[in-house]
């Protein structure tokens, strides 16, 4: 589904990744770990063509290359949950929502775009809000109107397989939101997706993610398919500290700073 | 009754409403004794009238309705007068409007009253307007100004200082009273240190005006020249300057020399 | 905001737009008579049709059209740059205009018309070149390998308006008095030189434009999610950017060209269209061209009426207009940071 090959992205005359290999052929949801500056985001992000992002190396999405895709046509299989949840104009809850089928509608309404949009605004609890302004909403109550967005993008499609995205989606909410999204994603995963989180809470991490991917530097260090087998020695040596793994249950397990 | 009638009819023929735009032209119109029939003028002219009357604006843009408004039978315009919109639309009406060159030398005034007269059906007193103007001219007779060395300057608002054009009324003035002109300027100069020192005048024309902007002696160049022993100013009314009209024929016999 | 009360917000406004249009033909410096104007066509008072016919029609018509055209533009640009304090002039694009104009009145055309004549349709001509030229350097500035940056476009377009303000000072301080007249005009707007010559040429930039920019309305709603998200939905940011700054280039250069700098329309406008009706640009567009008109319409009624014998500058009056807003705008955001 996605294919990475020795993948580098620089901005101007700076490189922040460097021979990222990797691929993932099943819906699954990846978690990237790595502290601030190891190019999380910027991972995320080249793999949305966008411009400002100088690519070398190959990057195979929905077995096609990514300079290959049309931007509107892969606009239908592949969205993106950003860090920053700020829109300046006083759009209404619905209005947000219905941007998702632009991809699919170019703007005009139908009664079937209508109809999805009320449908996910059900699932997503966001039908008493739907007529209110989404500047004035709380941080969590956004994030729920853009996953809605995002639900709404990858709608039309949902016999192919599709990729969604998360930029960091626990960065600055209260700990339930953070809980919601990522069980969100997890669900995701029934629906033909694969997904993509840049996270930076390990233990979240842990407990919501399949295969974990881990990140320094701008380069890959390390990934594994599971995420409870991860040795802790990786994780020392991704965030320079001592760890100890504590076992919780029988497959839920605590990573925590050794105290010494 | 016929006499009712025949005094009725006299009277409206001469009672003309004359829309003046530029203060020369007003001030030959007035000459040519038709000044009570001006209805209105721009903002420069109304000092030229005893009585003020409506106001049409800055001559460069004037207020088309307002000249509109005074029922206008003859509108005398300068040339330059604006904005050019305006002017173009008077004269693709029945408004009768007539546009009158700026008046850059003798000659040039001289034009303006035939053409003004005519337009007043007054030809006779034009000329006898010029024939007075002339000798008036030709009276004057300023020994004492041969081989002064003069430059004209003005100072619109107080905010910087100017030397006139060689084909501006002051030009004119210090070349009738005999005294060599120093300006060689196509086109209005500011007047900067470098400039005052190299023109080395022994006198400066200006109107009253500029010269009280000069006494708070804020300009550098010209405080230099004051400085000068034996210098002197030589001051004109205001409106003297503006264009080569009558009152500059007026403040050539009535030069304030200090 | 739904379909059905946006139709009457719009029958609404347009009973506006035409009763102020009504009112400029009557009120002014000359009295026009209510009767005048019913009979307009077959009326034996020449100059109350000269006056209707010839002076205040095409500029009211040119006021709707510039009110509506910057009021627009005003809206697409704050939204491709996210921001509600933005206006096309921040992009450099009046200030090049009229800079280019002044430099020409100052410096180039007391050289030229000894050598050729040259009639005021030059002007015109001149204040669009110098906006193009000014928004091609402002791009040029603001592009890294292709790509423009919004933050670096403001950036840029602070310079630039900062060096055609210098220019024009220069200009200003050698400038004679024709000339500081006709800079004047330049620097604060008026319609007082509008004719019919004017409508014809601003009919085609009026309809077109507006047009275009409509058919833009879904990809400028999207670009208020941000670059990113605009991006992964399938809009072109770069594509969207380059074709709303260089049409709003051609628009607004043209209406400085004919009325001089008009500021604060584009900032204003939107900001109450988007009270009135809602973020959606299906019906900004056409909210803020309807609001725009009645805005400049009204200005350009009072510039004109106020004084006896002269008329205030209209950019005078939409900046005493704009101004506060904008001033109160930038003190509720304040209170919301702090």
């Amino acid at each position: 589904m996605l294919e990475v090959k020795d993948l580098s992205v620089s901005i101007g005359n700076n490189q922040i990744l460097r021979n990222v290999n990797f691929g993932f052929y099943q819906p699954n949801v990846v978690g990237i770990l790595g502290p601030n500056g190891a190019g999380k985001s910027t991972l995320i992000k080249s793999l949305c063509g966008l411009p400002q992002y100088h690519i070398d190396g190959e990057i195979n999405i929905l077995n096609r290359p990514l300079a290959e895709w049309p931007l509107e046509e892969l606009a239908k299989f592949r969205a993106l949950l950003p860090q920053s949840y700020n829109i300046p104009f006083p759009f209404k809850v619905k209005d947000v929502v219905s941007m998702g089928s632009y991809p699919h509608n170019k703007g005009k309404q139908s009664i079937i775009d209508i109809t999805n949009a009320y449908q996910i605004m059900e699932a997503l609890e966001l039908l008493d809000i739907r007529e209110k302004l989404y500047t004035e909403l709380s941080g969590g109550q956004k994030q729920r109107v853009l996953i809605g967005r995002v639900l709404l993008q990858l709608e039309y499609q949902s016999a192919y397989e599709k990729i969604v995205l998360f930029d960091e989606p626990t960065s600055s909410l209260d700990w339930r939101y953070q809980i919601q999204v990522l069980s969100l994603a997890r669900s995701l995963v029934l629906s033909n997706c694969l997904i993509f989180i840049a996270i930076h809470d390990v233990n979240m991490a842990l407990e919501y993610c399949d295969t974990l991917i881990l990140m320094k530097n701008g380069e890959l260090l390390n990934s594994f398919d599971t995420a409870e087998d991860i040795p802790i020695s990786s994780l020392e040596e991704l965030y320079e500290m001592k760890l100890e793994k504590i076992l919780l249950t029988e497959d839920k397990v605590l990573i925590q700073n050794r105290a010494n | 009754m016929k006499l009712i009638l025949f005094i009725f009819l006299a009277v409206q023929i001469n009672t003309a409403n004359i829309v003046t735009i530029g203060s020369c032209i007003t001030q030959i119109v007035c000459e040519l004794g038709r000044c009570n029939q001006i209805v209105a003028t721009d903002k420069q002219s109304q000092s030229e009238l005893e009585q003020p009357v409506t106001n049409i604006g800055y001559w460069r843009s004037i207020n088309v309705e307002t000249i509109l408004q005074s029922d206008p039978t003859l509108i005398l315009a300068s040339e330059s007068a604006g904005p050019p919109r305006s002017i173009q639309v008077f004269q693709s009406t029945s408004n009768p409007i007539v546009l009158i060159k700026k008046t850059e030398n003798w000659d040039d005034l001289m034009s303006n009253i035939s053409l003004i007269a005519s337009k007043l059906n007054n030809s006779s007193r034009g000329n006898h307007l010029i024939e007075t103007l002339s000798e008036r001219l030709s009276k004057l007779n300023y020994k004492k100004y041969q081989d002064l060395r003069v430059l004209g300057v003005y100072s619109p608002m107080g905010q910087r200082i100017f030397a006139n054009s060689k084909s501006s009324a002051a030009s004119f003035v210090i070349e009738y009273i005999g005294a060599t002109n120093l300006s060689e300027f196509n086109s209005p100069k500011i007047i900067s240190k470098e400039i005052a020192l190299e023109l080395n005048p022994d006198a400066l024309l200006m109107t009253e005006r500029t010269a009280k902007w000069l006494e708070n002696n804020k300009f550098e160049s010209i405080n230099l020249l004051l400085k000068k022993p034996n210098f002197r100013k030589i001051k004109v009314s205001d409106n003297a300057l503006s264009e080569i009209c009558i009152k500059t024929i007026d403040s050539l016999e009535n030069l304030n020399y200090e | 905001m739904n379909k059905g009360r946006f139709f009457i917000f719009i029958l609404l406004m347009t009973t506006v737009l035409l009763a102020t249009a009504t009112l400029g033909l009557i009120v002014g410096q000359y009295p026009i008579q209510v009767e005048d104007l019913a009979s307009v066509w077959s009326t034996q008072n020449s100059t109350a049709k000269l006056v209707i016919l010839e002076l205040r029609l095409p500029r009211i018509i040119c006021a709707i059209f510039i009110g509506a055209l910057l009021a627009v533009t005003g809206s697409c640009m704050q939204g491709i740059f996210r921001n509600p304090l933005v206006e096309p002039s921040f992009i450099g694009i009046s200030a090049g205009a009229a800079s280019a104009v002044v430099l020409f009145l100052v410096v180039l055309k007391p050289i030229l018309i000894q050598y050729i004549p040259l009639n005021e349709f030059v002007i015109p001509c001149v204040a669009f070149v110098g906006s193009v030229v000014t928004v091609k350097i402002v791009i040029n500035l603001a592009s890294i390998q292709g790509r423009i940056s919004i933050g670096a476009l403001l950036l840029s377009g602070i310079a630039v308006n900062a060096f055609c303000g210098a220019l024009m000072g220069i200009c200003i301080y050698f400038a004679d008095d024709a000339q500081l007249r006709s800079i004047t005009f330049w620097n604060l707007g008026s319609l007082a030189s509008i004719s019919w010559r004017e409508v014809y040429i601003l009919t085609p930039i009026f309809i077109g434009g507006l047009l275009y920019l409509f058919l833009l309305r879904f990809k400028l709603d999207i670009a208020s999610l941000g670059e990113d998200q605009a991006i992964s939905l399938g809009v072109d940011m770069q594509s969207l950017t380059r074709r709303v700054v260089y049409s709003t280039c051609l628009i607004v250069g043209a209406t400085v060209a004919f009325a001089g700098i008009i500021g604060f329309v584009g900032l204003l406008v939107p900001h109450i269209t988007r009270f009135l009706v809602g973020a959606n640009y299906k019906f900004l567009l056409i909210g803020s061209a309807l609001i725009g008109s009645i805005v400049l319409l009204s200005s350009d009624i009072a510039a004109r009426s106020f004084l006896d014998g002269a008329e205030l500058p209209l950019g005078a009056i939409t900046a005493l207009l704009g101004a506060p807003f904008f001033i109160y705008q930038i003190s509720k955001m304040r209170k919301e940071i702090i």
